[in-house]
């Protein structure tokens, strides 16, 4: 049997603590030749390799959001019905089409003051703001996560392999889990409200991390900023701009209530920040024209703006 | 006195103490209870509850707390396997080893299996301390410290696991 003393030297030898003195006794002893052939032998062993990435993405997709959003369910206000059969049948419309054209690639739309929420085929959740429209191939889905966004989305994404969010103005891949797109023409603006998400624009890629948000309009330079909201504000429509040129104010409220502007002596270029609610628009022009200082009138579904 | 001002509830921090222990964690518990799967799962767990509870945690001593809670849900699952580690001369990828006798390699690869069983055949307390020690290279005091258990109790523990494989391997 090994003594203490061999133990001991042994332990030294294993913390490599051992002085020459004592290595020269420990290796007197017959045990010693085996044991450090077993050591030698065990280093050599290793566990699964673990991929250290793929286990945070897992791991952001597994847990909790701090607000509890991932449970919560978009809920329809009374007044919403409308809106929401309309778009259900919408829907419907659309799910018989995809009967008919099995191979084509599904495609959903929103019109004037419409929300459709789209769950793709591994479940993950778009919610479509108003005049936007949204595309993906059922059939390539397994191999990609791949949607085309034309407009403003909010999107909840499952976890899994890499998901893209393909625009004219670029390219949001996800990393985690929760985020909007927002294209206009030369616009493109991304709020992540949870995970991670890159942004790839004109082949600048950025990366965003929870409660950041990135804009660029045409080359400009890139902005980013950090907001508190846990969900984005048209999501109980209202809407709600941070410094952004009028004209994509504009063309935002035009896809809620189906108008048209024509603006007269009007820098479209000067920038608004603001909210108003998605109900009425003469609040919402209210509020634009008393910021921006502009007169308005509306006939029928023209909006003129023009300067005091 | 607290000795860090970053808060675990920053993702940013958080997500760097995920990367930097997750693969310590996951080889601890793949040690207790050999399969990847569930190590993975175990891991993922542990960081899951400190996350939904970040604000009760001190950065200082997350480490030894979350190798007290994979314990915890170890001991709480089911499936336990034997433990199966993959030696690097076991994988067949034998390119660095050179004209080299046959024989000894027969032997030698004879040898390893035989040791594998036998690191299977171990307590599951003094395989982790062997394995924390031997795979992870962690050094007795570390592993007192991630374990909460006394150096001697370290040494006790290697001792008695060299002890067992010299047993199983070489028959004495």
């Amino acid at each position: 049997m090994e003594n203490k003393e061999f133990e001991v030297l042994m332990h030294k030898y294993i913390e490599e603590t051992i002085s020459e003195e004592e290595f020269v006794q420990l290796k007197a002893y017959d045990a010693f030749a085996s044991q450090r052939k077993l050591l030698e032998a065990a280093s050599g062993f290793s566990a699964p390799a673990l991929d250290i990435e793929k286990s945070y993405e897992e791991f952001m997709a597994k847990a909790p959001q701090k607000d509890g959003e991932w449970l919560r369910r978009p809920t329809m206000k009374r007044y919403y019905w409308g809106i929401g059969i309309a778009a259900s049948l919408l829907l419907c419309v659309l799910l018989l089409g995809i009967y008919r054209f099995m191979d084509s690639s599904r495609t959903f739309a929103t019109g004037h003051g419409e929300q459709l929420t789209v769950f793709l085929p591994d479940s993950s959740e778009v919610l479509m703001n108003a005049g936007s429209s949204l595309e993906f191939s059922e059939k390539k889905w397994a191999k990609e996560r791949r949607v085309h966004l034309v407009g403003e989305a909010f999107f909840k994404v499952r976890k899994g392999e890499k998901f893209s969010v393909v625009t004219e103005e670029g390219i949001v891949r996800v990393l985690g889990t929760q985020f909007t797109v927002s294209q206009y023409h030369q616009f493109l603006e991304v709020h992540c409200f949870g995970g991670r998400v890159s942004v790839e624009r004109k082949g600048i890629e950025k990366t965003l991390s929870k409660g950041e948000a990135i804009r660029q309009i045409r080359d400009d330079t890139i902005e980013t900023w950090s907001f508190e909201q846990k969900i984005p504000s048209w999501k109980n429509f209202e809407s709600s701009f941070r410094d952004t040129p009028l004209s994509y104010v504009l063309e935002a409220i035009a896809k809620i209530y189906g108008v048209e502007f024509v603006v007269k002596n009007v820098d479209v270029h000067k920038r608004f920040s603001g909210s108003f609610s998605n109900k009425d628009i003469d609040v919402a022009l209210e509020v634009i024209s008393n910021a921006m200082d502009l007169d308005y009138s509306k006939e029928n579904n023209k909006v003129v703006l023009r300067k005091k | 006195m607290r000795s860090t001002e970053k808060s675990l509830c920053e993702s940013e921090v958080f997500e760097e103490v995920y990367k930097s222990n997750i693969t310590s964690l996951h080889n601890y518990i793949y040690y207790k209870c050999g399969t990847k799967e569930v190590a993975e799962d175990i891991a993922q767990d542990c960081f899951v509850k400190l996350w939904k509870d970040c604000s009760n945690f001190a950065l200082d001593t997350i480490r030894h707390l979350l190798f007290k809670m994979a314990n915890n849900l170890f001991l709480n699952s089911i499936s336990h396997e034997k433990v199966k580690l993959k030696h690097q001369k076991l994988t067949g990828d034998n390119n660095h080893v050179t004209k080299v006798d046959p024989e000894y390699l027969l032997e030698e690869k004879e040898y390893l299996e035989k040791m594998q069983t036998a690191i299977g055949n171990l307590r599951d307390r003094d395989r982790e301390v062997f394995l924390l020690n031997r795979i992870d290279k962690k050094k007795y005091r570390e592993i007192s410290a991630l374990l909460n258990i006394s150096i001697k109790t370290v040494e006790k523990r290697m001792s008695s696991a060299l002890k067992q494989l010299r047993q199983q391997v070489e028959g004495f």
